[in-house]
């Protein structure tokens, strides 16, 4: 499903450059549960936005379901974050001005998705993730592992083929991260959903199928 | 859907964040109604007589002449030149004279109530086609009748009610001038506020014959010039010049000197009328004020725009990430913008029209308030509100939909990349403008102060000036004794004008070494001259001299201009055919305003002057006033006394320091104007630099609470936030008082005595926008600044 093939990531600083990914050779199939794990400054996050292509990479290839990335214009990488890649951020990053409702709902207006159908796919999200009677209130008022619930019923609600969780229970208590774990591992088993995860913790990696160990740029064998 | 969830959002945003809401959109809506008004007289001065149907065929006739070095224009012709036009012009196809009444006062007298009666500045003699050559609705009678018959009346609807109230006024009788009985055969409606022909009573022309005093100028039947406007109605505006070349053969024929040109109707009131002065002059300047202060609230509006899209870029950064690609987020960036330029456009324009009334008051102008639904001022405001909405949406949602995602959600967002050098280029231009404003407005009111308090050589305090008809007859001397005895009045002086209200003019003519000149004359007697303070340079030997005939006093001005130092005494000029011996010279004094140099003047001193100027001439009585009268009672007496005398002419009075001040009136309103803008202007900039302070502020909350912690104190952190704006202000500053003085050089030009600029202007204009700087700084940054560190570093 992903095939990185010699991919690095440099900064210009000063005259030189600052590597922070360098040929990373890398293949993740579809419906496995991967986890990246590695010190700060590894370049893990790098490797993850350069999947989720909010970042480009320097140098080498991307292929994303034998399709070569780079070669692709604007509209469809458009495309792919509205269909394929769904998003979860440590900092859950939704939109503080939306009600949990209308937060889930913005991936499929933005996939001009009718009204009716958008109603309904809400419905069934809350429903799934226990949410109903939250649904009119903004993130202020939720609690953190609440805010990521909200986070990862947004990222599937556009039915995503992957899913790209940014240490997403960093910011979360152990009970919550359990949850959130969880609930990883269900849709990646239920519902096939590729998952790869960045995270500092044993325990979450051990949610997952393949653990990744990334240090100074380098995979770890 | 997106659309109103678009909506949705901008007004959440909106109601969130207030104090940058109302910044922006109150901004914008200040800057858009002061827009909205200025356009609104604009529209008004440039509308003027379009109304009439045939207005690109009607055209006033203009007489210029050349007199050594002064042009002088008429727009008064004789009664035939009219119906000689048509004749001798197949394409004239028909003519108005208006006549007014040559310095006569129209009185007008309800005949079965005597005691309605008022003097009326408004009333002509007009020809009987009146209701067909211009376009004003005639409410009741005939249009094709009205005027057709000698001593037939058409009034306008206020007069109607003034003199008949709520009784039906045609068929009723005016009086006028006490002696002729006119019938009332129409009403028209109220000329409109943007007619140059603002007439409240329309006499028959056919009625000239039978009046007396105006009997003569329908006789004179050569050459041109007379008391008549003569407007005429071409079949084609095409033929204008044809015809203006046949015109002008014509009199030249008839040895004429003049040249006659044809101006079109709307071009009357802004172009070839000697009176539009303030009109003309500032039509130009205020379109491109209002454009100016237009454009600093919507620089504020986008400015703040952008730097809160550094607090949104998170947002964005989301949205790009769940799928919205940059056309989307910039629409979502448009649509909010629009819908705050929409909602400080009906905020304007609520505005605009509570402060309507106020506005043209302090401009001393008339508009209907019907004119707001002309069809002009509609399509200026509804450009007004499109050029709006394009401009505020289009910058910021074209910077803000440009944010890469993965810079701000990695947290690499540095959140000055937003257009923070266009920024800082707004700000100083916002506050260059500022400046500007403020340094004009210092002058101006500057000039004004010294056109007020300038010494000109007259004592103006408690003086009232009492103008008198020709209907006071003989009874002028006794009416001026019973005033005199009158307690708490000083002195009593007579001239045969109000001062500061127009002169006697005489062409002196040339001799051996005697170049020719324009003198103004002034026919006074003697207490006049102590009432006005002139002082002597030459007095008379004899003061005895002063109240003989053949006798003239002259300004230094005068004896410079015709070569008569250094022994002017003795001395003869030829005033028309009368010969004057100068017996004494004045100092000069400013009898005109200080737009112009002081003019030679030749005052002629009598005992009594009533017999000089016959008994069919009008002058002014002046008295003067010992101070700390009780001025009502005192003027009450006085016209008490005149109306035993004169029962006629409704009784007028002035004071003459008021009339000095009349003067000033055009630059008056331009520093009341001047005044109003720039308070506006200072008022944006400022707003514009509070939100951008409050952002910055915010912006920078961590590393402020860095720096206290490594122990930085308030007044080093608010130095530190304010620095850079104030900057900014410097160098605002900097380029506009050169500016400012260069524009300030040019429009004092225009004034024969003038104040020079001091640097002091320019230090108080610093300090007036480094004070509304600091105020609108301060306020967030102090605020920023004493917030404890330690619940400003657990943002996140």
């Amino acid at each position: 499903m992903i095939q990185l093939q010699k991919i690095s990531k440099h900064y210009p600083v000063g005259f030189g450059k600052n590597d922070i990914l360098k040929d990373i050779d890398l293949t993740i199939n579809e419906g496995e549960f991967v986890s990246i794990m590695g010190p700060s400054g590894s370049g893990k996050s790098t490797l993850l936005h350069i999947m989720g292509l909010l970042e480009e990479p320097s140098e080498g290839q991307y292929l994303f379901e034998g399709e070569r990335v780079d070669k692709m214009n604007e509209k469809k990488r458009t495309q792919l974050h509205r269909g394929s890649i769904g998003f979860v951020f440590q900092a859950y990053h939704l939109i503080d001005e939306l009600t949990v409702y209308e937060n889930i709902e913005t991936p499929l207006l933005y996939k001009n998705i009718p009204s009716s159908e958008r109603k309904s796919r809400v419905a069934d999200v809350l429903d799934r993730f226990n949410m109903v009677a939250k649904k009119d209130l903004f993130p202020s008022q939720l609690s953190g592992g609440q805010q990521q619930l909200v986070g990862i019923a947004r990222a599937i609600i556009g039915e995503p083929r992957v899913i790209l969780a940014d240490e997403p229970t960093g910011n979360l208590h152990s009970d919550q991260a359990k949850i959130i774990m969880q609930l990883f591992k269900h849709l990646n088993e239920q519902d096939k959903i590729t998952i790869i995860q960045v995270t500092h913790s044993d325990v979450n990696a051990t949610y997952g199928n393949r653990v990744i160990q990334i240090r100074d740029g380098h995979i770890q064998p | 859907m997106l659309f109103y969830n678009y909506i949705k959002l901008a007004w959440r945003n909106l109601s969130k964040r207030k104090l940058y809401s109302v910044i922006n959109i109150g901004g914008l809506a200040a800057g858009l109604c002061v827009c909205m008004l200025i356009m609104l007289y604009v529209a008004h001065e440039l509308s003027y007589d379009r109304f009439h149907k045939d207005a690109p065929r009607i055209f006033s006739l203009l007489e210029r002449i050349k007199m050594q070095n002064d042009t002088i224009q008429f727009d008064r012709f004789n009664y035939a030149n009219g119906p000689a036009i048509q004749q001798q012009n197949a394409a004239v196809k028909s003519y108005m004279r208006i006549g007014s009444l040559l310095g006569e006062t129209a009185i007008m007298q309800n005949v079965s109530h005597p005691a309605i009666k008022d003097a009326e500045p408004e009333a002509y003699f007009v020809d009987a086609n009146y209701f067909s050559f211009f376009s004003f609705p005639l409410l009741e009678g005939d249009p094709a009748e009205v005027l057709r018959q000698p001593f037939m009346m058409v009034i306008s609807s206020s007069m109607a009610t003034k003199y008949f109230g709520k009784e039906d006024a045609v068929g009723k009788q005016i009086r006028y001038n006490g002696k002729y009985t006119f019938q009332v055969s129409g009403v028209m409606a109220d000329a409109p506020s943007n007619s140059s022909i603002q007439a409240d009573f329309l006499m028959s022309g056919a009625s000239i014959p039978g009046i007396e005093s105006l009997r003569q100028f329908t006789t004179d039947p050569h050459g041109f010039g007379g008391p008549f406007k003569l407007y005429i109605k071409l079949d084609d505006a095409a033929n204008r010049e044809n015809v203006t070349k046949n015109i002008n053969l014509q009199i030249a024929q008839d040895k004429d000197p003049g040249l006659i040109s044809l101006v079109p109707l709307a071009k009357i009131h802004l172009g070839a009328n000697f009176q539009a002065g303030f009109n003309l002059r500032y039509l130009k300047l205020f379109p491109m004020v209002a454009i100016l202060i237009l454009l600093m609230a919507l620089i504020n509006y986008m400015s703040l725009s952008t730097a809160r899209a550094t607090i949104r870029a998170r947002e964005i950064g989301i949205r790009k990430a769940l799928g919205a690609d940059h056309k989307r987020i910039a629409q979502q960036f448009y649509v909010e913008s629009a819908l705050y330029a929409l909602l400080a456009f009906c905020l304007a324009v609520v505005l605009c029209i509570t402060l309507r009334p106020w506005f043209f008051n302090l401009l001393q102008l008339k508009v209907d308030n019907g004119f707001l639904y002309n069809p002009m001022v509609i399509f200026i405001y509804v450009a007004l509100l499109l050029v709006t909405i394009i401009v505020a949406g289009s910058y910021p949602s074209f910077i803000l939909s440009r944010y890469k995602p993965v810079a701000v959600l990695a947290g690499k967002m540095s959140p000055v990349s937003g257009g923070a050098s266009v920024r800082k280029v707004l700000t100083v231009l916002q506050f260059g403008t500022a400046a500007v404003l403020i340094i004009c407005s210092i002058v101006i009111n500057r000039q004004l102060y010294f056109f007020r308090h300038t010494a000109t050589g007259i004592n103006k305090e408690n003086v009232l000036m009492v103008p008198f008809a020709s209907t006071l007859g003989t009874h002028y001397q006794a009416f001026r004794q019973q005033v005199a005895s009158l307690n708490g009045v000083l002195q009593t002086g007579t001239a045969h004008h109000p001062l500061f209200n127009g002169m006697d003019m005489w062409f002196v003519s040339e001799e051996a070494d005697r170049p020719a000149m324009t003198l103004y004359s002034l026919n006074v007697d003697r207490q006049l001259m102590e009432i006005a303070g002139l002082q002597w340079k030459i007095p008379p030997q004899d003061m005895s001299q002063l109240g003989m005939g053949g006798k003239i006093v002259l300004n230094e001005i005068a004896v410079e201009k015709y070569n008569l130092s250094p022994t002017p005494i003795g001395k003869h000029l030829q005033l028309g055919n009368k010969d004057m011996e100068v017996i004494g010279v004045l100092k000069n004094f400013h009898f005109v305003s200080l737009h112009s140099p002081i003019a030679p003047l030749g005052l002629t001193v009598e005992k009594d002057n009533s017999p000089v100027w016959g008994t069919n001439t009008a002058g002014c009585l002046f008295v003067k006033i010992a101070p700390g009268q009780n001025i009502p009672s005192l003027i009450e007496q006085i016209r008490k006394t005149y109306t035993n005398y004169d029962a006629q002419t409704p009784f007028k009075y002035s004071f003459l320091d008021d009339a000095f001040g009349k003067m000033y009136t055009a630059e008056d309103r331009l520093a009341n104007i001047f005044g109003g803008f720039t308070a506006l202007t200072v008022l944006i900039a400022g707003l514009g630099l509070l939100g951008l302070a409050a952002f910055s502020a915010e912006q920078r909350t961590r590393e402020i609470g860095v720096r206290k912690i490594l122990g930085a104190s308030v007044i080093q952190i608010t130095a530190l936030l304010s620095k850079d704006f104030m900057r900014l202000v410097v160098v605002a500053l900097v380029i506009a008082s050169p500016l400012a003085w260069y524009l300030m050089q040019q429009w004092l030009q225009q004034f024969a005595y003038r104040i020079h600029m001091q640097p002091w202007m320019f230090v108080l204009t610093a300090i007036m926008a480094i004070t509304a700087a600091l105020l609108a700084i301060g306020l967030q940054t102090i605020r920023a600044a004493t917030r404890n560190p330690v619940t400003t570093l657990r943002v996140e």
